[in-house]
């Protein structure tokens, strides 16, 4: 099974078939976190654009679509559009602030073959959620959903970006979820906003603080270091997104669109777009500083990072840069370098 | 999955995507991926939709050049291994319309 698995990564990786896509099903949203980077233009597509994009994507190769916003479920129609994705034959993911999911909703998702929800949980108090949400009520609210999705034996997850806000917390978030017997992906990289505007940055984790995130992260992960072999991720490869205006993007965090589906064919702007033909062909030397950076080997490259905060796709991010540091100071510490 | 009077069909509930020339389904209740490749791959195509076991063992024989005893116990096999994985179900005996 390993091996035909390998064989069929190759087959996709070789074929560049857009297997994992992100999809945007809108732009709104019932809250106003402090650090989201959409931008909250109100764009959403119809259902029956739904159905062409699906359609698209289906002929195009993807096989895994994670639907998110905005916030999915305040679409009023969201049962018909994940009906309509399910019939088309993909696997669904999920990401949500769990603050407008409703019976109904509940036993839609467990009809559609759900392989992942995750739901966005900032603190265990009410005082630190909101900080951050910017809504009384939605602490309340989307504790009593992951706990109903968890009773429902859907497959959830907590998902939480840790800021200066919710520091105090983020190890209370954690056990939380082991108290909850749910698993919590813990992430302290706020990005600038789609549209450029960087003053979500406030936000960020001090330098300190970012260290001990990341050492605990590094403490759960079985190698922090990466493979030589192909030190870029799969955006512009086996993975992309959708917008909510139908753009095409290598990655929903590195937004550059790259054609749109509401006028081109998928298949047809993922094998012929220059830009991801660049980003498949790139190697180390394209990188500029990176080339001969003595980081490398512990450095995740984003090009969506790097563009978003350096303006540049191809070369450091600030973000990536810090990282490497601190995997190479934990490392030392531990004594393993 | 014995009876090749049977009716079987792809469980509605798996997601799949051909790869080249393998099929991907994952599984809605196990979050299983599998690979079906070769003769699995032309089998999980005969099944667009549903198929008494009989008629899947003719396509075989005709498709791979098998004798009929060797296509019938691959192709009970096969269902027998995709039934246990949740990947296809049988749906009774009526025999689906012909081509």
């Amino acid at each position: 099974m390993a091996d035909i698995w390998t064989n069929v990564e190759q087959d996709i990786k070789a074929l560049c078939l857009p297997f994992d896509m992100t999809w945007e099903l809108t732009r709104r949203c019932n809250l106003a976190c402090c650090h989201c980077y959409n931008v909250k233009d109100g764009a959403e597509p119809s259902l029956e654009e739904i159905a062409g994009i699906a359609e698209r994507l289906r002929r195009a190769g993807t096989l895994f679509v994670t639907l998110t916003g905005g916030e999915v479920f305040v679409r009023p129609d969201i049962v018909a559009v994940l009906r309509i994705v399910r019939e088309a034959g993909f696997a669904i993911r999920i990401v949500t602030n769990g603050t407008l999911v409703e019976e109904e909703h509940i036993a839609c998702l467990k009809s559609i073959s759900l392989q992942e929800i995750g739901v966005s949980l900032y603190g265990v108090t009410a005082a630190v959620h909101e900080r951050i949400t910017g809504v009384p009520g939605s602490f309340e609210a989307t504790c009593r959903t992951v706990q109903r999705l968890r009773e429902a034996g859907l497959p959830v997850h907590i998902q939480s970006t840790v800021l200066k806000e919710n520091f105090g917390e983020y190890r209370q978030i954690m056990r939380l979820a082991e108290r909850w017997k749910v698993p919590c992906l813990i992430d302290p990289i706020v990005s600038p906003r789609d549209d450029g505007s960087r003053d979500v940055l406030v936000h960020r984790l001090e330098a300190s603080q970012a260290r001990r995130v990341y050492e605990d992260y590094f403490d759960q992960a079985p190698s922090p270091e990466k493979s030589q072999e192909r030190f870029l991720c799969e955006a512009g490869r086996a993975m992309g997104a959708i917008t909510a205006h139908g753009d095409i993007l290598p990655c929903i965090q590195l937004p550059v669109a790259v054609g749109n589906i509401f006028h081109q064919e998928l298949v047809d702007v993922w094998r012929d777009a220059p830009l991801l033909k660049k980003l498949r062909l790139a190697d180390r030397g394209d990188f500029g500083a990176c080339a001969t950076c003595s980081r490398f080997a512990l450095c995740h490259v984003c090009p969506g990072l790097a563009f978003l905060e350096d303006g540049h796709i191809f070369g450091p991010s600030s973000t990536a840069c810090f990282t490497a540091r601190t995997l190479e100071d934990y490392l030392a510490a531990k004594g393993d370098k | 999955m014995a009876d090749t009077d049977s009716v079987v069909r792809r469980r509605p509930d798996c997601a799949w995507q051909h790869v080249n020339d393998k099929i991907v389904v994952v599984t809605a209740a196990t979050r299983r991926v599998h690979i079906l490749h070769g003769s699995g791959g032309a089998l999980w195509g005969f099944l667009a939709r549903p198929r008494r076991v009989d008629d899947c063992v003719v396509f075989l024989q005709q498709a791979y050049e098998v004798d009929a005893d060797e296509a019938r116990a691959d192709v009970v096999d096969f269902f027998a291994s995709l039934e246990r994985e949740r990947i296809v179900e049988r749906i009774g005996q009526d025999a689906p319309q012909k081509d």
